[in-house]
């Protein structure tokens, strides 16, 4: 039974695909969009790159992206056992942010440069942005040795405020320019991912997910408590390394490559656990990794307003489109408990 | 950060002198002696001695042509200045009332912000009013400015390299301390920084004349620069604003009529303007500042036909499928060379202009720390940029133009193949 609903999602999750591929500013029939995929002479020329450069890498990374926020959002809730946990309560995108911060916002008085994103452009926040939330991952892990997981949450939180104000006194010392720069990044993007960048997010990506299958006995175990998950034979220090680590990669790279993309990670959790009715993280990893596609792919439509030529912000899109049915399934279920223990 | 602040106690210090300096001379320390009631160029250069009703006080008066945003009306001895829209979507027009000194404040204008004029004495905020303190002749008036990192102006470098000016800040960051201790005759804004902090009330409160010039709000490029005029409103300038602004525009208008005659439609290049930020480009609007110089200079806006003013957020597929065949490209990024473009955003190689190498940059006039003179001069002198980009569209058209504001970006190091 959970199995036909999670082939159902799969496909659900191809069609997106295919339909993200075809739609857009300009309209590439399906055909020739296959067409263009295996290799072949669109009729109109333009049509080639259009779908091999732009929707393409778009695509692949919603794919991805969406799967990999709702991933290791389901990782934190379980590990805090808080519903509200997502990707970032580690401080991974506060860190990630102060880093791209100080890149954009400080960036300047090089010789011919007129401000803005600095001699490296996109390539610098990106590795900025890595820097960022590596930092903060190795902080987390050593902390996580001496501390428990509560600890670990409220330290994150903290986190996130010290980093928000050194982000606000960069921002106040900055040219309009620079800060217009750095919030176009705070607004999360599948549009300015590349294929040569796409080399290095999807292995990361990929790398993190296995991690995250590898992880999902000692999550449910995790449901119980730590102290119980110790007494069921669940060594606490490696299990929690194995699960922040695939989180850092999941939610770092993610964040240095599309910026901070809020509220799939938190989101999609409850309405994977909505759909299969279980707390198993063997069937619930990947069931949150396909809805988080879903919706990521449904999100980059809906942000990319098909036959019209601007765009819309991603995160606006993905909390106006996933609040409402979020809100919807909570308030069926009453409760969220019932996930939790 | 701690520079920043060692720069204004620096500032704060040579104040001190600077108002020993106001208060012994009784007047402008700067323009040397000017006695009470003296008029130093015409009767409305100085202050009135003894007031005759009736009599026209401004001889000398401007003519609006391009400007859009404001109306000026003349009366015996005082100016009423409406600006209609003072920042991006305001709901109510700003009054001035502006009435010469020694003269009495006529009435039936309460709510109207006053100002003694002629102002002696001035603190600019933004880089584009540089041109219009140096063309009015107004150099040695200046208190203070914005950054001093952006200044590009040899006359306004000198007075910073030899500490005769104050560091003010801009908008939400302007240091109120500063300004109202410099007390100047005006201030000018060309935006009122974040609306929520009141920074309007609180100079009204601390009794700084402060104006608010939002020139960059006009949609022409000939309406931003006639804001000279407005500037020379409060310092009595209206001939020296006329003369100069008058050069601009013939020459703006003669380049303009003969790009418009000698061009034909098949022979307007397409013009791809500005570059992506995380794979969103704002293009220029159709009835944007830009367009209406790419279409002055003869070219093809691919956006021509939207209606914005501003700039519209596309996707890349969108500039691509529209764009990627354009034939130039103009102010891609801010970035110096075709590698640093493309370290932007692969993608943007390809376009069609970044394969024939015909990429072309605002940058040819900076300084070191970050100023641009295309963001200076550039906006005084549409008749330049107008000059730049009819070259890269149509040389030969004129005589002879060397490329001021503009160079092209070139590769730093070899393509590598296809690139």
């Amino acid at each position: 039974m959970p199995w036909q609903r999670l082939l159902l999602l799969l496909a659900a999750t191809l069609a997106l695909l295919a339909l993200d591929l075809s739609l857009g500013s300009v309209r590439v029939p399906l055909q020739e969009v296959v067409t263009i995929l295996v290799g072949g002479e669109p009729s109109v020329p333009a049509w080639g790159p259009i779908v091999k450069h732009f929707r393409l890498p778009k695509a692949v990374t919603a794919l991805l992206v969406g799967a990999a926020l709702s991933v290791s959002g389901l990782m934190m809730q379980t590990l805090f056992r808080n519903p509200l946990a997502g990707p970032y309560v580690l401080g991974i995108s506060a860190g990630a942010s102060l880093g791209v911060a100080l890149v954009v916002l400080s960036a300047g008085g090089a010789a011919t440069l007129l401000g803005g994103l600095g001699p490296l452009g996109d390539a610098g926040v990106v590795v900025a942005a890595s820097a960022g939330s590596g930092a903060v991952l190795l902080l987390v892990l050593i902390a996580a040795r001496r501390v428990s997981s509560l600890t670990l949450l409220i330290l994150g939180v903290l986190f996130g405020y010290a980093t928000s104000a050194l982000v606000t006194v960069l921002m106040h010392f900055s040219l309009a320019e620079r800060i217009q720069a750095y919030v176009t990044w705070t607004f999360g993007s599948f549009a300015g991912v590349t294929w040569s960048q796409l080399r290095v997010l999807a292995p990361a990506l990929l790398l993190g997910g296995l991690l995250a299958v590898g992880a999902a006995k000692a999550l449910n175990a995790l449901l119980l408590g730590e102290s119980h998950a110790r007494s069921l034979g669940v060594a606490m220090v490696p299990a929690r390394a194995l699960i922040l680590s695939s989180t850092a990669l999941l939610a770092g790279a993610t964040t240095a490559f599309c910026g901070p993309i809020g509220f799939l990670g938190v989101a999609v959790p409850h309405l994977a656990r909505g759909i299969f009715h279980t707390s198993d993280h063997r069937l619930l990893v990947p069931a949150t990794a396909l809805c988080g596609s879903c919706i990521a792919l449904v999100a980059d439509l809906v942000s990319q307003l098909p036959g019209r030529e601007e765009v819309l912000p991603l995160n606006a899109v993905t909390a106006l489109l996933g609040a409402p049915v979020i809100a919807g399934l909570i308030l069926r279920r009453r409760t969220l408990d019932a996930a939790f223990s | 950060m701690v520079a920043e602040i060692c720069r204004r106690f620096r500032g704060a210090g040579s104040l001190g002198l600077a108002l020993g300096l106001l208060w012994a001379c009784a007047g402008d320390p700067m323009s040397g002696p000017s006695p009470e009631g003296s008029p130093v160029d015409g009767a409305s250069r100085g202050c009135i001695e003894s007031f005759e009703p009736g009599r026209d006080y401004f001889p000398e008066k401007v003519s609006l042509r391009h400007v859009e945003q404001v109306s000026v009306q003349y009366f015996g001895h005082y100016k009423v200045v409406e600006i209609h829209r003072p920042w991006p979507g305001a709901e109510k027009s700003l009054s001035y009332l502006l009435v010469q000194c020694g003269a009495p404040r006529p009435e039936g204008f309460e709510g109207y912000a006053t100002f003694e004029i002629p102002a002696r004495t001035l603190i600019t905020t933004s880089t584009t009013e540089l041109p219009h303190v140096v063309t009015l002749g107004l150099v040695d008036g200046l208190l203070g400015h914005d950054e001093f990192d952006y200044v590009i102006s040899p006359e306004i470098r000198r007075r910073i390299e030899a500490g005769e000016l104050l560091e003010v800040g801009s908008g939400s960051k302007l240091n109120l301390e500063l300004v109202a201790a410099a007390s100047p005759d005006l201030l000018l804004m060309d935006n009122p920084g974040d609306l929520e902090l009141g920074l309007l009330a609180k100079l009204q409160e601390l009794r700084v004349p402060v104006a608010l010039v939002p020139s960059f709000l006009e949609t022409s490029a000939l309406g931003r620069a006639e804001w000279l005029k407005i500037t020379a409103l409060f310092f009595n300038a209206e001939a020296r604003a006329e003369e100069a602004f008058s050069e601009v525009e013939s020459r703006y208008l003669e380049l303009a009529r003969r790009v418009r005659e000698e061009i034909a439609p098949d022979d307007r290049p397409r013009v791809l303007f500005g570059g992506p930020i995380q794979g969103t480009w704002y293009v220029p609007g159709g009835r944007s500042f830009v367009a209406r110089l790419l279409a002055d200079a003869g070219a093809e806006h691919p956006w021509a036909e939207r209606p914005e003013e501003g700039s519209v957020p596309l996707g890349l597929e969108s500039v691509f499928a529209r764009a990627g065949k354009a034939d130039l490209w103009l102010h891609p990024c801010l970035c110096a060379s075709l590698d640093e473009l493309r370290a932007i955003d692969e993608r943007l190689a390809l376009f069609a202009s970044f394969r024939s190498g015909d990429v072309f940059n605002h940058d040819a006039r900076v300084n070191a720390t970050g100023g641009n003179d295309y963001w200076e001069t550039g906006t005084s002198r549409p008749d330049l940029v107008l000059a730049d980009w009819v070259e890269l569209f149509h040389p030969g058209l004129q005589k002879e133009h060397e490329l001021y504001f503009h160079r092209r970006l070139g590769f730093e190091r070899p393509a590598p193949e296809g690139g």
